[in-house]
């Protein structure tokens, strides 16, 4: 079901956000992980680079917040599975990929039909 | 203001819909995770339980909630646009999210949303719908939502883009007008208060 240009659409928009913090300056959220994704869903892989070439000349985004605290990888995957069973109950982790399928298709749209049949 | 849930939740649609994420979800993920840890807050009052909440029947009241809310919207017209669209993309994102939770989590994910809804629409003057919603589903519809989506990536604005997926999303999971109204009303409101701002001294 999967695009190969959604995948590297997102990829590739996260590694130009990876810079950016939680925040803009003062309280609102940063959106733009949300909408280059929300851009690739709806089948505009095509303008996602030059949306984020304006949100990062418009917007003046924080930092990441400092890591105060380094986690091994090996606690890492202690607290996520712990997380997964008990808190968050995902039901997918970094140890168990693929997740599961079949829950996610719509009936019409999404992720896989871009760039060729989204919206347009 | 629900964007813990809602970042969490596109990072969670990128990750199920690659056969190999590659690292920069999994990192999209933790942060969106690590981000709504960060905002999170208790609701003021308690989380009213749904009642009957079967969880095989959550879908369908996700449905219902969102409709309701885009007709709110609709009827509300607010004058600051973006607080009240998080009536609509919040519920909508908590339909992804529950694609990979356990049934056990979803009446009370459920119960949750709803009660983060109203304090959402009573805290920025959200008034209700009076009319009942149109029955009818107009034919072509998806052709109006495409050129919608068109109008929204050339608007530019983030809650213009999210909204309009996020109706379109619903849309497609029960065809409602009222998905489609309260986009265009939103971007209509959006556009507008954006070419104001732009014209401002």
């Amino acid at each position: 079901m999967t695009s190969a240009k959604y995948v590297e659409t997102i990829t590739g928009a996260l590694d130009r956000l990876q810079g950016t913090g939680f925040y803009l300056s003062g309280s609102f959220a940063n959106h733009a992980p949300m909408v280059a994704e929300a851009l690739a869903t709806l089948g505009y892989c095509d303008e996602v680079d030059s949306w984020i070439d304006a949100n990062l000349d418009r917007r003046q985004h924080g930092p990441l917040p400092r890591s105060r605290h380094k986690i091994s990888v090996r606690a890492w995957r202690g607290r996520w599975d712990t997380m997964r069973g008990a808190a968050t109950g995902l039901s997918f982790s970094v140890t168990n990929w693929p997740p599961p399928r079949g829950g996610l298709c719509w009936p019409s749209g999404g992720p896989d039909c871009c760039p060729e049949s989204g919206v347009r | 203001m629900t964007h813990g849930l809602i970042r969490t939740a596109h990072a969670v649609r990128g990750l199920a819909a690659a056969d190999e994420p590659s690292d920069l979800q999994i990192d999209e993920l933790a942060r969106g995770l690590a981000f709504w840890a960060t905002v999170y807050s208790p609701l003021s009052g308690a989380i009213e339980a749904v009642p009957d909440a079967d969880p095989t029947l959550v879908g369908q009241s996700l449905s219902q909630l969102t409709a309701a809310y885009a007709g709110h919207y609709t009827a509300t017209k607010p004058s600051f646009p973006i607080p009240l669209i998080h009536t609509i993309t919040a519920p909508a994102a908590l339909r992804l999210v529950l694609a990979e939770l356990p049934a056990d989590l979803h009446a009370i994910s459920l119960s949750a949303v709803i009660s983060v809804n109203r304090q959402l629409f009573g805290a920025f003057g959200g008034r209700a719908a009076t009319t009942s919603p149109p029955n009818a589903v107009e034919p072509g519809i998806g052709d109006d939502f495409a050129s919608l989506a068109a109008l929204a990536v050339d608007i530019g604005d983030e809650h213009a883009i999210k909204l309009c997926e996020a109706a379109m999303r619903e849309h497609a999971v029960h065809p409602d007008p009222r998905y489609l109204t309260a986009a265009r009303t939103a971007m209509d409101l959006i556009s507008t208060s954006s070419i104001s701002r732009r014209s401002a001294p």
